[in-house]
C-alpha cells in the first residue's frame, strides 16, 4: 500500500473515531449542530439528548457520549435549536423563549431519521435531565421498533417551586392567553430558572409534563426503560425516586451523586450505562 | 591717517555697544526659549496624535471585539431568525447582558435586506436601512457629541457562509476614546472630528480628521513665566549696572581725563598758568593724579626752561647789542634801530641827537686810555640820567654818541639837551685825574614823518660838526 493513501486512511479512521460535527436542517428551518461519534458497526447507536437549555457541549452529556463511544458506541449527540440557528451556547433563561416541547421532539424526529438513514442496528435514546421528559414525549408519540431502550438520567420535571398547585394554575392562565390569542411573553420560575420567559404556548408545552404524567406516560410505554439517578440530587423531589419505582421500570441510584452525575460519580455513571446499553 | 575721537564719543560707544550686546543676548535667550516651547508644543501635538491614533486603534478593535462577540450570541441569531419579540428582546436582553456599556449609545440588528428589526429612537438612533455595506463606521454628528455607529454582518453558522442579518453599534468615540485610554498628551474634552453626519468613517485615517488641544503645559508654562520674570529683573539689573558703569566711566575716566586735557590746553595757551584741576574731586584716581603731577611738573620746568632761555637771550642780545665800555647801545644796535625806524612809513615825529666830546683824544693822549675809558662811561652815566626812560642811547664808536627821541617836540628835544649838558658839567671828572673840562658838542636833528631816518642822520651829522667847530655854542640844531 503507497504510504500516502495509509495515511490518508488513518486520517480517515482517526476523523471518524474522535468524532465530527454535523447539522441539519430542522424543521422550523433551522440548521441543528450534533456530534456524531461512529462506534462499532455492531454497536448499537445512541442518541443522547441534552438537558433544558444546554447543548450537547454541555459537560454531562458530553462525558455520556465520550464514555459511551469510548466503549465502542455510535453515539449522536444533537444540540436542539430551540429556535437558534447553529446554536452552541446554553440559551440564558431570560431569553425571549419561543420554542417548545414540541419543537424539540420534532428535532428529535428528524435526528433520529438522519440516524436511521446511515445506521441499520438498534437505536437507544439517553436523556438528561429534562432532555429525558423530552425523549419520553417523543417515544410516546412515536411507536419506533428501532428504539429499543430509553435511559432517562437524572430525569426530572419542569419544576415549580409553589408545587403543582401552582402548575395548574399557570396552565389554567397560560391556556387563557393562547385561547385569547395572546402571544406576549410571559415570565415566570420554571425548572432551575428563577425568571423564565417564554410565549404562553412554549410554556405551557414544557408546564404540562408534571411529575405525574412523567409516571403515566412511562408505565404506558412498552419500549424498556432504565432511570439512573443521583442519590443526592438536590432537585429532585423527596419522594421522586419512589415515584418513579411505582412505573415498574429499572431504577439505577448512583449514591452521592447529584442531578449532574458528575465528579467522582462519572465513572459509576459510565459503569451503569455500560452495562445499561448492553442490549 | 586714523581718526582721532573723543574720549566722551567712545565711553558712550562702549556703553552703547555693551548694552546692545546685552540686548541681543536677552533676545537671542528669550527667542531659544520661545523656540524650546514651541518645539515641546509641536511635539505634544505630535504625541496627543499618536496617542489618538493608538486609542482609535484599541476602540477599533474593541468595538470590532464587542461586535464579534455580539454576532456570536446565539440569541441575536435567534431574533435574526423570528424577531417577534425583538423589541422586547432588544429593550431586556442587551442591557442585562452587559453588551450595552455606559459608552454604547445604540444597539441593533437589522436583517438581510438591511431593514432594522425595529426603528431605533434616542440618543445616536440607529437608521432604519443600512446606510453602507458592512463591516464599517458611519459618521453620526450633533451639537453636543459625536457618535459612530458599526455595521457588521451575523452569519448563522460558524465558517460565515451564511448571511443572516446585520448588527450595529453606536457609541460616542469621545467617551470610548476615554475609555479605553489615559491621555497624557490630549484634552480629551476638547476632541472632535472635522467629518460631516452620515459620512462613511475609515477608523485608519480617522486619527488625522481629529481636532484637538494638548492640555496646558504648567510645569513648562511656570517655567516660562519664572523665566520672563528673571529675564526682566535681569534686565533691569543689567540697566542698573550699565547706568552704574557709566557713571563711573564718566565720574572717572572720562571726566578726569577730560579735566587733564583742558589742562593740558591752558598750559598750551598760558603756558606760564600751573594747572590744578582734579584736586577737588571726592575721589581720586592716582594714575590720572600721577600724569596730572607729571604734566605740572613738566611744565614748570619748560617754563623755567623758557626764563632761562630768555635770560641768555636778552644777555646775549645785550652783549650784541651793547657797548661794554659804557654800557649804551652800541653801533649795531642803533644800525638796527635805524633800519627798523627807515622801514617804517610813516616815520612818526623824532628827533636825533649826535654827541661828539672836544679834545678826546688828547684826553687819551695825555691821561691815559684808561682814563679815557672811564671818561666815556661818564659820559654815558651822565647822558643816560638825562635821557628820558624811552630814549635810547648809543655809543657810535670812540667819542661820538647819539640818542633817538621818539615824539619828541622842539622844546622837550632843547630841555633834554640841556639836561645832558648840565649833568656833564655837574660830573666831577677830576676824578679820572683830567685837569682839563670835557665838553661835549651836541647836533640835533629834528625830523618830520616825511624825512628819512638818513637825512635825519646826516642832519643830525652836520649839525653836530658845527657845534663841534664853534667854542661857545656846543649846541646846534638842524638849520638848512
Amino acid at each position: 500500500m503507497p504510504r500516502w493513501l495509509a495515511i490518508l486512511l488513518a486520517l480517515a479512521v482517526a476523523q471518524l473515531a474522535f468524532g465530527k460535527e454535523v447539522t441539519l436542517e430542522m424543521p422550523n428551518r433551522l440548521i441543528a449542530r450534533a456530534d456524531y461519534q461512529i462506534g462499532a458497526a455492531d454497536k448499537p447507536v445512541v442518541l443522547i439528548l441534552h438537558g433544558f437549555l444546554q447543548t450537547h457541549d454541555f459537560h454531562t452529556a458530553h462525558n455520556m457520549a465520550d464514555g459511551l463511544h469510548d466503549l465502542g458506541y455510535n453515539v449522536l449527540a444533537p444540540t436542539l435549536t430551540l429556535g437558534v440557528p447553529y446554536r452552541n451556547q446554553s440559551l440564558a433563561c431570560e431569553a425571549i423563549h419561543g420554542h417548545s416541547l414540541e419543537d424539540d421532539e420534532a428535532e428529535i424526529g428528524v435526528w433520529l431519521d438522519w440516524l436511521e438513514a446511515r445506521h441499520q442496528g438498534p437505536i437507544i435514546l439517553l436523556g438528561h435531565s429534562t432532555g429525558s421528559v423530552e425523549l419520553l414525549a417523543y417515544l410516546s408519540q412515536h411507536r419506533d421498533p428501532r428504539i429499543k431502550k430509553l435511559i432517562g438520567a437524572s430525569i426530572i420535571e419542569g419544576a415549580l417551586t409553589g408545587g403543582e398547585q401552582v402548575r395548574s394554575e399557570m396552565i389554567a392562565d397560560l391556556k387563557q392567553r393562547i385561547g385569547a390569542k395572546n402571544n406576549t411573553p410571559v415570565s415566570h420560575q420554571f425548572s432551575y430558572c428563577n425568571r423564565y420567559t417564554s410565549t404562553p404556548k412554549g410554556l405551557l408545552s414544557y408546564l404540562r409534563w408534571s411529575p405525574k404524567r412523567i409516571i403515566v406516560t412511562a408505565q404506558a410505554i412498552a419500549t424498556p426503560i432504565t432511570f439512573i439517578m443521583g442519590g443526592a440530587d438536590q432537585r429532585l423531589a423527596t419522594d421522586w425516586i419512589a415515584q418513579l419505582r411505582k412505573t415498574g421500570k429499572k431504577i439505577r441510584v448512583i449514591e452521592g451523586a447529584g442531578h449532574f452525575l458528575d465528579g467522582q460519580y462519572e465513572f459509576d455513571l459510565l459503569d451503569v450505562l455500560g452495562e445499561e446499553v448492553r442490549l | 591717517m586714523s581718526r582721532t575721537y573723543k574720549v566722551i564719543h567712545l565711553s558712550i560707544a562702549f556703553v552703547l555697544a555693551v548694552a546692545l550686546l546685552l540686548l541681543i543676548l536677552g533676545i537671542q535667550m528669550y527667542l531659544e526659549v520661545h523656540a524650546i516651547h514651541d518645539r515641546m508644543e509641536r511635539e505634544q501635538l505630535a504625541n496627543g496624535r499618536r496617542e489618538i491614533a493608538q486609542a482609535i486603534v484599541d476602540v477599533d478593535r474593541d468595538i470590532r471585539a464587542r461586535a464579534e462577540r455580539l454576532a456570536r450570541w446565539d440569541e441575536v441569531r435567534q431574533q435574526l431568525a423570528n424577531p417577534e419579540y425583538y423589541v422586547l428582546w432588544r429593550d431586556a436582553r442587551i442591557r442585562a447582558d452587559g453588551l450595552m456599556t455606559p459608552t454604547t449609545d445604540s444597539i441593533g440588528l437589522y436583517d438581510r435586506n438591511g431593514h432594522i428589526l425595529a426603528p431605533d429612537t434616542g440618543k445616536g438612533a440607529l437608521p432604519a436601512q443600512l446606510p453602507l455595506s458592512p463591516p464599517g463606521y458611519l459618521a453620526r454628528k450633533s451639537t453636543s457629541h459625536d457618535d459612530l455607529q458599526y455595521f457588521f454582518p451575523i452569519y448563522a453558522d460558524p465558517d460565515r457562509r451564511i448571511l443572516m442579518g446585520y448588527g450595529a453599534l453606536g457609541f460616542d468615540i469621545l467617551d470610548e476614546l476615554k475609555r479605553v485610554r489615559q491621555f497624557d498628551f490630549v484634552d480629551p474634552d476638547s476632541f472632535s472630528l472635522t467629518i460631516s453626519d452620515h459620512a462613511t468613517v475609515s477608523m485608519a485615517s480617522l486619527a488625522s480628521q481629529a481636532r484637538f488641544q494638548s492640555p496646558p503645559m504648567r510645569n513648562l508654562d511656570r517655567f516660562m513665566a519664572a523665566f520672563q520674570s528673571a529675564l526682566i529683573r535681569l534686565t533691569l539689573i543689567a540697566l542698573f549696572v550699565l547706568s552704574l558703569a557709566t557713571f563711573l566711566i564718566h565720574r572717572f575716566m572720562v571726566r578726569p581725563l577730560r579735566q587733564i586735557s583742558n589742562d593740558i590746553n591752558v598750559m598750551r595757551e598760558a603756558p606760564g598758568l600751573a594747572a590744578e584741576g582734579g584736586k577737588s574731586a571726592l575721589v581720586r584716581i592716582e594714575e590720572l593724579d600721577n600724569v596730572r603731577s607729571s604734566l605740572r611738573d613738566y611744565q614748570t620746568r619748560v617754563s623755567e626752561l623758557q626764563l632761562a632761555l630768555e635770560d641768555s637771550n636778552r644777555q646775549l642780545f645785550e652783549q650784541a647789542h651793547r657797548d661794554a665800555l659804557s654800557g649804551a647801545f652800541n653801533r649795531r644796535a642803533f644800525d638796527n634801530d635805524s633800519r627798523n625806524l627807515a622801514g617804517r612809513s610813516p616815520l612818526g615825529r623824532y628827533t636825533l641827537l649826535m654827541f661828539d666830546c672836544d679834545h678826546f683824544k688828547d684826553i687819551n693822549d695825555q691821561y691815559g686810555h684808561a682814563a679815557g675809558d672811564a671818561v666815556i662811561g661818564a659820559l654815558a652815566d651822565c647822558l643816560q640820567r638825562a635821557l628820558r626812560a624811552e630814549d635810547r642811547l648809543y655809543r657810535l664808536g670812540g667819542d661820538e654818541f647819539a640818542a633817538l627821541l621818539q615824539d619828541t617836540t622842539r622844546e622837550q628835544a632843547e630841555d633834554i639837551v640841556r639836561r645832558c649838558q648840565e649833568q656833564i658839567e655837574r660830573h666831577d671828572f677830576g676824578q679820572y685825574g683830567l685837569t682839563m673840562p670835557v665838553v661835549l658838542s651836541i647836533g640835533v636833528a629834528q625830523a618830520d614823518p616825511d624825512l628819512s631816518f638818513n637825512e635825519a642822520l646826516r642832519r643830525a651829522d652836520a649839525a653836530m660838526y658845527r657845534a663841534k667847530q664853534s667854542s661857545d655854542r656846543k649846541v646846534v640844531f638842524y638849520a638848512p
